[in-house]
């Protein structure tokens, strides 16, 4: 029993990073159809930045984490004016596919080169031995982050309905022509949405290194299972990164612990093909975001 | 009407071109010699995808799977069988046809940015199961001892020797898939790429035109992966890696998608490239990526495919008279 609770301890912490994943995730992909293969990469960017400014500057953890929203925005706000706007032009998935697959490899590889592929450990900004908590084993430094993740999860919900340029964003989604007769900037709200999404991997990224190790590749593995993340909700929906990232998180902590951890990530794969077959609107119905 | 453009000087070209890299490949050192044998077998690759990606608008994130199956097909079958090594490059060809078929089946039913992504999860999986099932594979360690490029029973070791079968078939499957891309089954492939509905509307059967070409392009790259499997004599679940993916579309993109000499002339390109940037390790990576990104954003055409529409626009100026009224890349076609 005891090992149950850590992996239930184990598995929400992991799902909590993969719901915030995939909210930057199924934004970008549902909403502006980008499929962002390097999302990772504005994770791995999120971790590293942060790294640096508390443990090479010796800065606190809230200016890191700041430091790593900020980097990740420009950075995607560089990168829909630089590369993505001009290719919406095109009308065609496979161009924005081949450069964000350009990007990640360009982004890893600086990373190596200013970082060296050492894997790196920063802190987390709390401390303590393992506690209970109900059925549940776990660390403060876990529940660190699930309370981190969950804040930024509530955060990114408001911001999306609660303010005019969330309102912006959906309307720009429903009818991008629409919007932009009603006086919308459509193509700031595009390079907003990226920023957004980049934005939130990156403190994923930040949220996963007080706990694990980092190194500049991590971002391809948490591409692929963000996408599986997003298949699983259903495109451009809010509700479903977030059941899809927890489901995902602890099927993957039990399966690693009573089934065998070298077909881990295979399992979430064949998930993925299963629901793309079954249920390609994912499994907690149709997307609500989008129709709201 | 000049010279440059007639049947005879694209003839005088073609056969410029083939001797040249013949003579390239055979008349150079040892390493030499390997280099152009990858090139060749990538010239393979990035024309298998291009059938896929460039004639029918599908894009497949797994084509390494195939490449991974021919090589660990090969591999196994050669030395564990005895089989010999043509045969074991049509079998493992056959086999990827087969795999390729059902493996289409089940995801040509998913369009656009579904079928990417599950294209690139079954690849995974391959890549997977080629670490773990470690009785089969060899596991992480990889498979080695594989019997080198043979003919009629006489293996071929030195690599100046080897370098011209691996060219044949490479010129081979070129000119397959130049046949195939002006076949009818060509022209429903574009008509796939270009409007799926109207394209069945007229009566192209698209879901089984989408499945014979899915797998046709899988055995090429199938007869890719054996070949650099007897070449190098050893292969690892590298071969089911994304990097392998990633420098195929390179080649694809960076040529010219949708013609026919484009990716020949990425592959060639694009496997000396990392020979030409071995000074720094650590700059290669990066230049490949940015040179991926730079070459989407300025010129989706590629080199071939833009050098030939310049072309065709000059001719087009100077004799307005048939105006050419393609503006989609998919119709660059470069008459070989």
């Amino acid at each position: 029993m005891a090992e149950l609770g850590q992996y239930l301890g184990n598995g929400l912490t992991l799902g909590c990073i993969y719901a915030l994943m995939a909210i930057g995730l199924t934004l970008v992909f549902g909403y502006m159809n980008v499929v962002n293969f390097a999302h990772g990469e504005f994770y791995m960017v999120g971790a590293y930045l942060a790294f640096t400014i508390t443990d090479i500057l010796g800065l606190s953890f809230v200016l890191g984490l700041l430091a790593a929203i900020v980097g990740a925005i420009v950075l995607g706000v560089l990168v829909d004016i630089g590369i993505l706007r001009k290719l919406r032009q095109y009308d065609d998935i496979a161009m924005p596919i081949l450069a964000t697959i350009g990007l990640s490899i360009l982004l890893q590889n600086l990373a190596i080169l200013i970082w060296n592929p050492v894997p790196k450990t920063a802190g987390s900004p709390v401390s303590g031995s393992s506690i209970d908590l109900l059925v549940m084993r776990t660390t403060p430094q876990n529940i660190f982050i699930v309370v981190a993740a969950a804040v930024s999860v509530l955060l990114a919900f408001l911001f999306m309905t609660r303010t005019r340029a969330g309102l912006k964003m959906r309307a720009t989604f429903q009818d991008p022509m629409a919007s932009w007769l009603m006086g919308v900037n459509v193509r700031r709200i595009y390079a907003m949405t990226f920023a957004f999404g980049a934005a939130m991997a990156a403190i994923g990224g930040v949220l996963i290194s007080t706990v694990f190790q980092m190194t500049p590749t991590m971002g391809a593995v948490a591409t692929a299972k963000s996408f599986v993340v997003v298949i699983l909700g259903g495109l451009g929906s809010f509700p479903g990164a977030i059941l899809g990232g927890l489901l995902l998180g602890l099927v993957e902590s039990f399966g690693a612990g009573y089934l065998s951890a070298d077909y881990e990530d295979a399992f979430g794969l064949l998930v993925l093909l299963v629901v793309l077959l079954l249920r390609p609107r994912g499994l907690f119905g149709a997307p609500k975001a989008v129709q709201e | 009407m000049t010279f440059l453009g007639t049947r005879s000087f694209r003839v005088l070209c073609a056969v410029g071109g083939v001797v040249v890299l013949l003579l390239a490949g055979t008349m150079s050192g040892s390493y030499q010699s390997q280099i152009a044998s990858l090139a060749a077998i990538y010239v393979i690759m990035a024309t298998s995808l291009n059938l896929l990606l460039g004639y029918s608008g599908l894009l497949s994130l797994g084509h390494q799977a195939f490449f991974g199956l021919g090589a660990y097909t090969s591999a196994i079958l050669c030395t564990e069988l005895g089989v010999p090594m043509l045969l074991g490059v049509v079998l493992s060809a056959a086999l990827a046809l087969c795999v390729g078929w059902l493996i289409g089946r089940i995801t040509l039913r998913l369009r656009a940015a579904f079928f990417v992504i599950a294209t690139f999860a079954v690849a995974e999986i391959f890549r997977l199961i080629a670490l773990n099932w470690v009785e089969l594979t060899g596991g992480p360690m990889g498979y080695s001892g594989i019997p080198p490029v043979s003919l009629f029973g006489q293996e071929i070791i030195s690599p100046q020797a080897v370098y011209p079968v691996v060219f044949v078939i490479a010129a081979l499957v070129v000119v397959v898939v130049a046949r195939l891309a002006g076949s009818s089954l060509g022209y429903s492939l574009r008509g796939l790429a270009e409007n799926e509905n109207l394209a069945r509307a007229v009566g192209i059967d698209t879901a089984r035109h989408a499945n014979i070409v899915f797998s046709l392009s899988g055995a090429m790259a199938a007869i890719a992966g054996s070949l650099y499997a007897h070449t190098l004599g050893f292969v690892s679940p590298e071969v089911f890696g994304f990097p392998i993916m990633i420098n195929t579309l390179l080649m694809v993109i960076g040529g010219g998608i949708g013609t026919v000499l484009g990716p020949v002339i990425g592959a060639v390109l694009f496997t000396q490239l990392p020979e030409a940037l071995r000074f720094s390790d650590e700059w290669r990576l990066i230049i490949f990526g940015l040179v991926l990104v730079l070459l989407v954003r300025f010129m989706p055409r590629g080199l071939y495919g833009t050098a030939v529409r310049a072309y065709q626009q000059r001719k087009a100026q100077r004799a307005p008279e048939p105006a050419p009224s393609d503006t989609d890349r998919t119709e660059v076609h470069d008459g070989a």
